[in-house]
């Protein structure tokens, strides 16, 4: 949620005394929304362990080594700011930071790029799974050794909202084998802003929560760098390769990324091999912005996204190909001094085409669809317009989005038996569904005083719908025996949360929502939709009413200089809840059938135990509770954590952690059928050097034990992946020669 | 606020480039009441022209023809007549005739005289049609073979012919499902029959699933039984079909391949 404007600020009001080796950066830190001087607040280079205090006017003078430096400005009651200040560029006047005062943070974001502190960036993990799997009370659902689903303490698909920079994608594959996550490379992730609960309404209204992954953009703080990387993993001999240009001049920057992996199939732990599980994809990525002058700019972004043969030992079939491309256009104008503080507006287009069969499976021994080949296909387009405009005015500030969009999806299959005597069947599982919806929200923040903010999300959603395909309309005519009309949902969703700061370190936090999530398309026309876990085939329900949630979360944390401990419990009532129905023997639809409630919370830590010595550890957990049918909801995480010892210091990181959950006893056996799952804790090792300032090893070992285990999310008990060897190396070519 | 402007006309431009969807073709109503009927004969007398039309192959099954009567000395439509119909297959050792459907009245109906017959096995047949009891023509039609009519003997010992005539072009999604039922009471009488009670189950046989929101045939008339089928899909659809009636059960079955 943090607006970043800093290069903008920096190109413009920036001053150095170059003197040789050290330049004097004078500069004042004012409120965002008064323009006076902040007394007090604190500058601090990263890394070098410099810093200084602003005067009782906000202006404070720092001598700073040459070089690129990430330079963090902080002050009480407000939201520090991390800028990148570049040896090279020569300025002229002072540095000018506002600060805007510190609000709610509804998100918690898993910093993977950003110019943040070393410690905290995630960067040198393995994949964007892995960096999912960073936010307590996330989890992933498994299918394969590609692409996890993620699911926000106990909810997933339609409940939760993934959009990537604010934009909606849908995927195209009706057996979820292409979670939106897929889409953005851990190399084009800057970071990923988590939302639990429904109490952030500023991306989605989903009841459960929202992930939106910000991507990485074109950087202006050097003329041009170009960085290769490649990495190998033993688990699945997965081979990686790619590469990043970045150019800039004072007006227009551009980044480019290349990125291809190669995996055979995976390993669980004891040397199983999973058969069907390797997978080739290759992700390139496009950024250019422009800056008009000191307040206008222009991004234009695109991400492509192949991958081809992967396999998906969890169902029935394998995707063969996977294309998607996602425009994005924005503008993003800044005012400073002003009462309207920036309006960002941005269109988007993506389209995602999803191919799988199964003519690589034995059809002839499985126990459904036996003797039947399946090839299928889907697609979707979205094309949407997305405006965000913040007013600040002292202790008040409100963000308006205004969030459009229309999406059409297309699903069918073919089943074609292994007898000739048997003719070729043919279904369509979504026939051109089209959702207009339009959504407007109201984000309000009030903070009376350094120690008491309130925040209030208001969310009013609108969104038409219909099937256009002739044939899937008599399909779904003939299902429900009605006409089918246009649907029209509004949804009107509203959240609000104080927090209040009873000393330095100790904030206590309440929030409420009130939310109404829309139906996915899938569940209003999908059209027998095969789900693996209960082996029901699902069909859509063009008249169902919107999941409403009411849930409270209550939150505390403690923190100082050294330590951060942050308890959060929340409790989710869901009327409405959309659920299957058994209609026939193999069949379910879509129906709100149930009156459900999920509570749970997460508990997190950190502490510094010397310099360069850190502890961390993690622990969520969810209670899902189906009223209608006296019985757990299906697919809750169990109990599960993790911890982990860092030893860091000037160009080396290394830690030795676990991950682990507890026995999931708690199934649902009515709405679907699930299995009990046991315990497992698995270790990994991870380190991370500098070599000189040009390249960067990264290496470590996961499931040190080899332990074979599964999670209670895996799909059909897919096992997780056996103890994995990886290494990794990335070069800076500009900094070699 | 230009920008926004600018913006917002890109993103109404975006969405109508979207939004454009396919046109429906509008349908023009035939002016003459042949028009779409294929002309199978034509007889005349004296001052009367039958031309004789049908609407689908001359096929096993239920046929429908069309007879128009033309006046030919101001060439006007002749709207009253007493038509009737007799069908004759000549095997060698045996002729039997066919259940068939007279005009309901001695009034056209569009300018047509409709009759209909099932012709229950394939070969030549020959179909003669009576105009006021003076007039008369026969033309031999070759009827080729289809799997719509069923010759089954009930628990009754009684012959009964089934026979299916929707849907004849079957899509996705529900179909109007119509069967006629007749009993062979002799070699040249096969009245229709209309007290069976007809339970219908379609299912995919190569998949063991059947469809929802299936309606029974009932009883409308002349022996039509009309009720509704859903297809969830294309393939090979096996419609069975339980008659009983008073004492006896019929059971029988069509493929339906779509
Ligand atoms: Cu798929």
């Amino acid at each position: 949620m943090n607006t970043k404007i800093i290069y903008l600020v920096m190109i413009s009001f920036l001053t150095v005394a170059s003197i040789t080796g050290q330049r004097q950066i004078r500069g004042e830190v004012t409120d965002a929304a008064s323009g006076k001087g902040i007394p007090f607040a604190n500058v601090l280079v990263l890394k070098e362990n410099i810093g200084a205090a602003c005067d009782e006017n906000g202006m404070f003078a720092l001598n700073l080594p040459s070089g690129t430096h990430n330079v963090k400005i902080s002050a009480v009651g407000y939201q520090p700011e991390t800028m990148l200040i570049n040896g090279e560029i020569k300025y002229n006047g002072e540095l000018k930071i506002r600060l805007k005062r510190k609000t709610i943070e509804l998100s918690e974001d898993v910093v993977i790029y950003a110019s943040e502190e070393p410690s905290k960036i995630e960067g040198w993990l393995n994949s964007t799974d892995d960096v999912m799997q960073k936010a307590e009370g996330v989890s992933l659902q498994r299918r394969g050794n590609y692409a996890l689903e993620p699911s926000i303490r106990g909810m997933s698909a339609g409940q939760i909202g993934v959009v990537v920079d604010g934009m909606k994608i849908f995927s195209a594959c009706v057996d979820r084998m292409d979670p939106v996550t897929a889409y953005v490379e851990v190399e084009n992730l800057r970071k990923m802003e988590v939302s639990k609960g429904a109490f952030d309404l500023t991306q989605t209204s989903g009841v459960g929560g929202t992930i939106n992954m910000v991507t990485q953009k074109a950087n202006f703080s050097t003329p041009l760098s170009v960085q290769a990387d490649m990495g190998y993993e033993s688990v699945s001999q997965l081979r990686r390769f790619g590469g990043e240009v970045n150019f800039s001049n004072a007006n227009l920057a551009v980044r480019g990324t290349y990125s291809m992996k190669n995996s055979s199939d995976y390993y669980a732990g004891n040397n199983a091999k999973i058969e069907n599980s390797g997978f080739n994809k290759n992700n390139y990525t496009l950024n250019f912005t422009n800056k008009f002058n000191n307040n206008h700019s222009l991004e234009f972004a695109f991400i492509g996204d192949n991958a081809y043969d992967i396999g998906y030992p969890s169902l029935l079939m394998d995707a063969t190909k996977a294309l998607s491309q996602i425009y994005r256009l924005e503008h993003k104008w800044n005012i400073p001094f002003s009462a309207l503080q920036y309006v960002n507006t941005k269109i988007y287009y993506n389209r995602i085409d999803h191919w799988m069969d199964d003519y690589k499976r034995d059809v002839t021994q499985r126990p459904v669809m036996t003797n039947m080949y399946m090839p299928m296909f889907g697609k979707t387009r979205t094309a949407g317009a997305m405006a965000e405009m913040l007013f600040l005015e002292n202790a008040h500030n409100l963000k308006v989005i205004l969030d459009l969009y229309r999406m059409s999806a297309f699903a069918d299959m073919t089943m074609i038996s292994v007898f000739d005597d048997v003719s070729d069947m043919y279904l369509i599982n979504i026939g051109d569904a089209v959702l207009n919806n339009g959504a407007v929200t109201f984000d309000y923040n009030w903070i009376p005083s350094g120690k008491l903010r309130f925040r209030v999300n208001l969310r009013y959603d609108v969104s038409f719908r219909n099937i256009h395909n002739k044939d899937a309309r008599r399909l779904l005519e003939g299902y429900w025996n009605e006409k089918i009309e246009e649907k029209k949902y509004g949804a009107f969703s509203f959240s609000g949360a104080l927090e209040y700061e009873f000393l330095k370190g100790v904030a206590f936090r309440l929030a409420l929502a009130q939310s109404e999530r829309l139906p996915t398309h899938i569940e209003n026309y999908g059209f027998y939709l095969y789900n693996y876990t209960d082996n029901y085939f699902y069909t859509g329900n063009p008249n169902l009413k919107t999941e409403l949630s009411r849930q409270i979360e209550l939150s505390t944390e403690f923190s100082s200089s050294s330590y951060r401990f942050s308890l959060s419990a929340f409790y989710n009532n869901v009327e409405n809840y959309i659920s299957g129905l058994l209609q026939s023997e193999e069949f379910k639809v879509f129906e709100n059938i149930s009156s459900a409630y999920l509570t749970g919370g997460e508990l997190s830590g950190k502490i510094d135990l010397t310099s360069g010595l850190k502890f961390s550890a993690g622990l969520s957990y969810v209670y899902g509770y189906n009223r209608e049918y006296d019985e757990p909801l299906p697919m809750i995480p169990p109990l599960e954590g993790n911890f982990a010892l860092h030893f860091f210091g000037n160009g080396y990181r290394f830690s030795f952690g676990g991950r682990f959950a507890g026995e999931q006893n708690r199934i649902a056996s009515a709405t679907t059928s699930e299995d009990k799952t046991a315990a497992f804790i698995v270790f990994a090792f991870r380190g991370q050097i500098d070599l000189r300032d040009y390249a960067e090893l990264k290496f470590g070992v996961e499931n040190v034990a080899d332990k074979y285990y599964n999670e209670h999310l895996a799909i059909n008990n897919l096992p997780g992946r056996g103890r994995n060897f990886y290494a990794g190396i990335s070069v800076l070519f500009d900094k070699l020669f | 606020m230009r920008q926004l402007k600018l913006i917002i006309t890109i993103l109404f431009l975006l969405l109508a480039i979207s939004a454009c969807s396919e046109d429906n073709p509008v349908e023009n109503e035939a002016a003459d009441p042949a028009e779409g009927l294929t002309k199978i004969a034509e007889y005349s007398f004296s001052d009367t022209l039958a031309t004789l039309y049908t609407d689908a192959e001359i096929e096993t099954g239920y046929c429908k023809f069309y007879l128009k009567l033309t006046k030919v000395s101001d060439n006007s439509p002749i709207e009253n007549a007493a038509v009737s119909m007799k069908t004759l297959m000549d095997m060698g050792t045996m002729k039997h005739s066919s259940p068939m459907e007279n005009p309901a009245s001695n009034h056209a109906v569009n300018g047509l005289f409709e009759c209909a017959a099932v012709f229950i096995m394939s070969g030549m047949w020959e179909v003669t049609f009576v105009i006021n009891e003076g007039s008369e023509f026969t033309t031999s039609l070759d009827v080729s073979a289809t799997e719509r009519v069923r010759n089954i003997v009930g628990s009754d010992d009684k012959t009964y012919f089934v026979t299916l005539i929707e849907p004849m072009k079957p899509l996705v999604g529900m179909n109007d499902f119509e069967v006629c039922v007749h009993q062979r009471e002799s070699m040249t009488s096969f009245p229709a029959v209309e007290d069976v009670n007809i339970v219908m189950t379609p299912s995919m046989p190569s998949m063991g699933h059947g469809s929802p929101n299936n309606e029974n045939p009932v009883h409308k008339q002349n022996g039509h039984y009309l009720g509704k089928v859903n297809f969830t899909m294309t393939g090979d659809w096996l419609v069975e079909l339980y008659l009983s009636r008073a004492d006896s059960l019929l059971v029988t079955s069509f493929d339906i391949t779509l």
